[in-house]
């Protein structure tokens, strides 16, 4: 998301929301369905559990907001409860991965057409990013998510996965380095030390 | 490999690295082919994922959260008046039961005195039985030696004497109303 797209709602509506004014979560909805639904999706890895990761971050959102407070931003409240239930969900899912894939199987022999979001991947370099990130344990996928698609700070990283900052880095600092690996992993890559000159691109 | 050149490498990715230490990654990375090797993997790594674009659910994704919540709603109410309709029977059957432990067939439970009190009805209805009897033959009696007249004269008075409680009752019920009032 770019910073521009990542504004805050209007606190009228928040506190509409929090007195139970449905058309207003609804707009609130609308507002955050794609940096909910991105995270789900890069941590699950599936469109079929992004979408019931997503709405169920909103239900959880939904019955919880009269304990959200105004000193905090509403989009790191969200993504907060989004993190903390896919991390669950994929420690919930190291036990039943048998059953998951055969679910996962159906849905996929359901559906004719191709869908939306998987065909973006396709585009997507091939989902290499994906890839990427399935390579990473979920704390780490979830700090690399919210570093890169939502264009978080350290701080508000830490603040979403109730983690230190110095944490985060570290984090960050290995995720980093486990992408990379997998990267040299899958792509034979040599060591060309032309590549010197993507320091100029970087920084 | 060089640990503290990872570590500027990576606040080299995060724009965090400050010119004199930007100036001595390129030339330490232009000496050591491992870290060379190792910056060009997490530029390659760091350039995909800045380029992935974020993911946005099907359409109607508001809607079907919002009827997910309805429906919630509709469950939650559901469960809610059957915790009322059980709470109601709950506490229904600790009133009686309280009741009953606080009256006298309570304190008989208590002591044990059911039995007693058994014995008590028993005798009660052998009492209304033997009462019965006597009016029977009694009733037999008079129709034998005094005819249906003198059995008819007996229900009359019978009926007198009843009335006459009944006004009775009913009048100090009426005196002691008025005497509250």
């Amino acid at each position: 998301m770019k910073p521009a797209e990542r504004g805050e709602p209007n606190p009228g509506v928040v506190e509409r929301a929090r007195h139970g004014d449905q058309s207003a979560f609804s707009q609130l909805v609308g507002l955050y369905q794609a940096p909910v639904y991105n995270l789900a999706y890069r941590m699950l890895g599936t469109a079929v559990e992004a979408e019931d990761a997503a709405q169920e971050t909103f239900l959880r959102a939904y019955s919880q907001i009269k304990s959200f407070k105004a000193e905090y931003k509403f989009s790191s409240w969200l993504l907060s409860i989004a993190s903390h239930y896919c991390i669950d969900r994929l420690r919930r899912n190291k036990f039943r991965w048998l059953s998951l894939d055969a679910e996962t199987m159906v849905e996929t022999l359901r559906s004719d057409k191709p869908d939306p979001e998987e065909t973006a991947l396709r585009n997507e370099r091939s989902g290499e990013a994906q890839k990427l990130l399935q390579a990473l344990p979920p704390a780490y996928r979830v700090v690399v998510t919210l570093r890169y698609w939502n264009e978080m700070s350290v701080e508000e990283i830490a603040q979403v996965t109730h983690d230190s900052v110095s944490n985060v880095k570290v984090k960050l600092f290995r995720a980093r380095q486990m992408m990379a690996q997998a990267y040299v992993r899958e792509t034979q890559m040599q060591l060309r030390p032309a590549l010197v000159e993507g320091l100029g691109d970087a920084s | 490999m060089h640990p503290e050149m990872i570590e500027r490498m990576t606040r080299a990715l995060d724009k965090e690295l400050p010119g004199e230490d930007t100036r001595l990654l390129q030339t330490h990375l232009l000496e050591c082919a491992t870290c060379a090797g190792e910056w060009a993997a997490l530029l390659a790594v760091h350039q995909q994922l800045s380029n992935a674009r974020m993911l946005s659910p099907t359409p109607g994704f508001a809607n079907r959260v919002m009827n997910r919540i309805a429906a919630r709603g509709q469950k939650r109410a559901q469960r809610q008046s059957l915790v009322g309709v059980f709470a109601f029977l709950v506490g229904s059957v600790a009133v009686f039961a309280l009741t009953v432990y606080l009256s006298p067939l309570g304190e008989l439970w208590q002591t044990g005195g059911w039995v007693e009190l058994v014995n008590e009805v028993i005798v009660w209805l052998a009492f209304l039985s033997a009462l019965t009897r006597v009016a029977n033959t009694l009733g037999l009696a008079l129709l034998e030696r005094s005819g249906e007249g003198a059995l008819l004269l007996m229900a009359f008075v019978a009926f007198g004497l009843t009335f006459l409680w009944a006004r009775l009752v009913s009048g100090s019920a009426f005196a002691s109303r008025q005497l509250k009032t």
